[in-house]
């Protein structure tokens, strides 16, 4: 089984690489997302334009504090994405090859534990094992998030046509330049699929930060709740929506234009 | 002659480009060898075909030759040098490899696939767009329509040449094929195969070619060594005398029913005695016509135009018809072949033909002569008797080269 995102907004890519559209489609495909986005968020401004705040909403939702929640988030995201994939990557390449594959029901069921322990669980888990703040997040994010990369990584390196890489092994290519020339690019769309679903579970996971002391747009979400604002929880939610959309857009670009020509 | 001389007969008209020594391929669990101590010589400059029943070892010994299946024991010699332990990798640019599924990288451009082992051998990059394109035109294709094409972009036949450049790119002394042409329709396959044999006139190749289709291996190989289980050769010798002299029952079997027939594919038109059919001039009187047509023992008269191209068939009730042009009776010129064409394929065209003979014309369509069933009947008694001559004479010259008892 493979990883395929299935995110809001943006047609679903398919785990074998379907062709990118063609310019026009592509136009029209990447735009509508971030219209979509900025009409929330100019909706969203108006409407808090036009509330009364009081003394703690006003606080709670400083500009500093939403930009610093969001940048914190990105980063969150981000860096543990970053772990994720050089943990991930690796490991399923190891895991294909003959000498190492017995070790794969080891890490797949650890990896497979990860992610079945919900991750309000795993977060609280680490902090309570390891400490609270930005780095003990970014551990609890990985290791949430590690399976699919992982197991999206291993699909992709075995899905490869075995003739095609027969054909390499008897023109000469050494083991490392059929893995390097041929496996890795032809398992990139594959692995990238993965990389996405990653993503923006981390960017979703991330909203729980806020629990582990570890910052985000949750600390807006759960600022409202713990102070009884819905005006400022309902600012949060449509801000983290927002930025999980926003990013994987992004993805999704990424995707398209890091995927060989010619699959 | 003994049968075990008589499955290998001596044949060493060049030079020696790969030995294999009791070649020998085991797999564990398995009672039999795969490989059961192959040893043959694979002269230079030679397609030599490997056939054989579905799993009687011929793809494991062609993949053992490059080393991508590694012998249990026995020793492989390329040009006299003992490659067996030799770096495999090393070993494998040194030899185009092409297999059935071609295995083009279809994240690599048609002029990538091609400049891949150039490259791993660091030619420089003028050289290797030099080679690329020269490959592609080699193979029939237009370098600056191809180049930058991705194999999805191609055909099957197309794919099949690119996999056959491929394989060239280095200039490899040697080739390993491993049924090229097998998942191709059997019209592209026989143009291929066509081309192939044109093209290897030209680089002169050791190939060693493997299919499970006797009459691709007749076809294409200069020498068959047809394989029984375990890799055994039950005959190693060239095409006609293969067919003309099998050395026991299961090389019979494996031919199968037609050899005579089968042995007409290794016959040009060119190689032959054409038939005299009468001809005359499209704008030739009646009587003319009539005249030519006494003259001969045949049964019709091709009327050919002032370029001697084929016009019309006529015969002596279409020359009674006067109601009608000459030109307007008869039958149309069928079953037109060319000096190229095989015997066989010539034979197929005059079977369609309604006028019992094929009409050979050369490349500018001008008429050269006919097929007909006689000249098939001649060439096929030469064929045997030259086979069987040969096999005298050979005989012959063991027993006088057989060293003295005393």
């Amino acid at each position: 089984m493979a990883f395929v995102p299935e995110p809001a907004g943006v047609p679903q890519a398919a785990v074998t690489g379907v062709a990118a559209p063609r310019w026009p489609g592509r136009v029209a495909r990447y735009a509508t997302v971030p219209l979509l986005i900025t009409f929330a968020l100019i909706l969203l401004y108006i409407y808090l334009g036009a509330q009364e705040l009081d003394s703690i909403e006003a606080r709670l939702l400083t500009r500093e504090k939403i930009t610093a929640a969001a940048t914190r988030h990105l980063w969150l995201s981000t860096v543990s994405t970053f772990f994720v994939i050089a943990i991930a990557v690796p490991l399923g390449i190891m895991l294909t090859r003959p000498l190492t594959k017995r070790l794969t029901p080891l890490f797949l069921g650890l990896a497979n534990g990860g992610q079945t322990v919900p991750s309000i669980g795993v977060l609280v888990l680490f902090a309570l094992w390891f400490g609270i703040g930005f780095k003990y997040t970014i551990i609890a994010l990985v290791a949430y998030a590690i399976l699919p990369v992982l197991r999206n990584t291993m699909v992709g390196l075995e899905q490869v046509d075995p003739f095609i890489i027969e054909a390499g092994r008897g023109m000469g290519l050494t083991k490392l330049g059929v893995l390097t020339r041929l496996e890795l690019p032809l398992a990139v769309p594959v692995i990238l699929a993965g990389v996405r679903t990653a993503l923006i579970i981390n960017v979703g996971t991330a909203t729980l930060a806020t629990f582990v002391n570890g910052g985000g747009l949750g600390n807006i979400i759960n600022g409202g709740l713990t102070s009884g604002r819905d005006v400022v929880t309902f600012t949060g939610a449509v801000l983290t929506a927002a930025f999980a959309l926003f990013i994987d857009w992004l993805a999704g670009i990424a995707e398209d234009f890091l995927r060989p020509k010619g699959l | 002659m003994t049968e075990a001389t008589k499955a290998q007969r001596a044949h060493s008209d060049g030079e020696v480009m790969i030995r294999l020594e009791k070649l020998e391929k085991r797999y564990p669990g398995q009672k039999q060898p795969a490989v059961s101590e192959l040893t043959m010589e694979i002269p230079e400059g030679e397609i030599v075909i490997l056939v054989g029943p579905s799993g009687c070892g011929k793809t494991t010994t062609l993949k053992m030759i490059n080393r991508v299946i590694e012998p249990t024991s026995g020793r492989i010699l390329l040009e006299g040098d003992d490659v067996t332990n030799a770096n495999p990798d090393k070993l494998r640019r040194r030899m185009g490899y092409v297999i059935q599924q071609i295995g083009l990288f279809p994240h690599m451009t048609i002029a990538q696939n091609i400049a891949l082992v150039p490259r791993l051998l660091e030619w420089d990059k003028r050289r290797i767009d030099l080679r690329v394109d020269e490959l592609l035109d080699l193979v029939g294709m237009d370098p600056s329509k191809y180049r930058n094409r991705y194999p999805k972009e191609l055909s099957g036949g197309q794919r099949q040449r690119v996999g056959v450049a491929r394989a060239l790119s280095a200039d490899p002394p040697v080739m390993l094929m491993d049924e090229p042409f097998g998942a191709i329709d059997p019209i592209t396959r026989d143009r291929l195969q066509n081309e192939f044999l044109r093209l290897q006139e030209e680089i002169k190749k050791t190939i060693v070619f493997v299919t499970h289709d006797i009459d691709e291996a007749i076809k294409m190989g200069d020498r068959i060594a047809i394989l029984r289980d375990e890799s055994r050769i039950a005959q190693y010798d060239k095409p006609e005398h293969i067919l003309s002299d099998p050395a026991d029952s299961f090389v019979e079997d494996f031919i199968g029913r037609g050899a005579s027939l089968k042995g007409l594919n290794l016959k040009r038109v060119r190689d032959v005695e054409l038939a005299d059919w009468p001809t005359a001039p499209q704008t030739a009187s009646r009587g003319e016509v009539l005249e030519a047509l006494r003259r001969s023992d045949q049964g019709a008269v091709l009327l050919l135009d002032e370029r001697r191209r084929p016009r019309r068939w006529v015969d002596a009730r279409d020359l009674d018809r006067t109601d009608k042009p000459l030109l307007e009776t008869g039958l149309p010129p069928e079953a037109i072949v060319r000096p190229a064409t095989t015997l066989l394929d010539a034979l197929n065209e005059m079977l369609k033909s309604r006028v019992a003979c094929a009409i050979v014309v050369d490349d500018s369509e001008a008429y050269q002569g006919a097929v007909d069933i006689d000249t098939i009947m001649e060439s096929i008694q030469s064929m045997r008797a030259a086979a069987r001559d040969e096999s005298r004479a050979l005989a012959g010259a063991e027993i006088r080269t057989r060293p003295d008892p005393s």
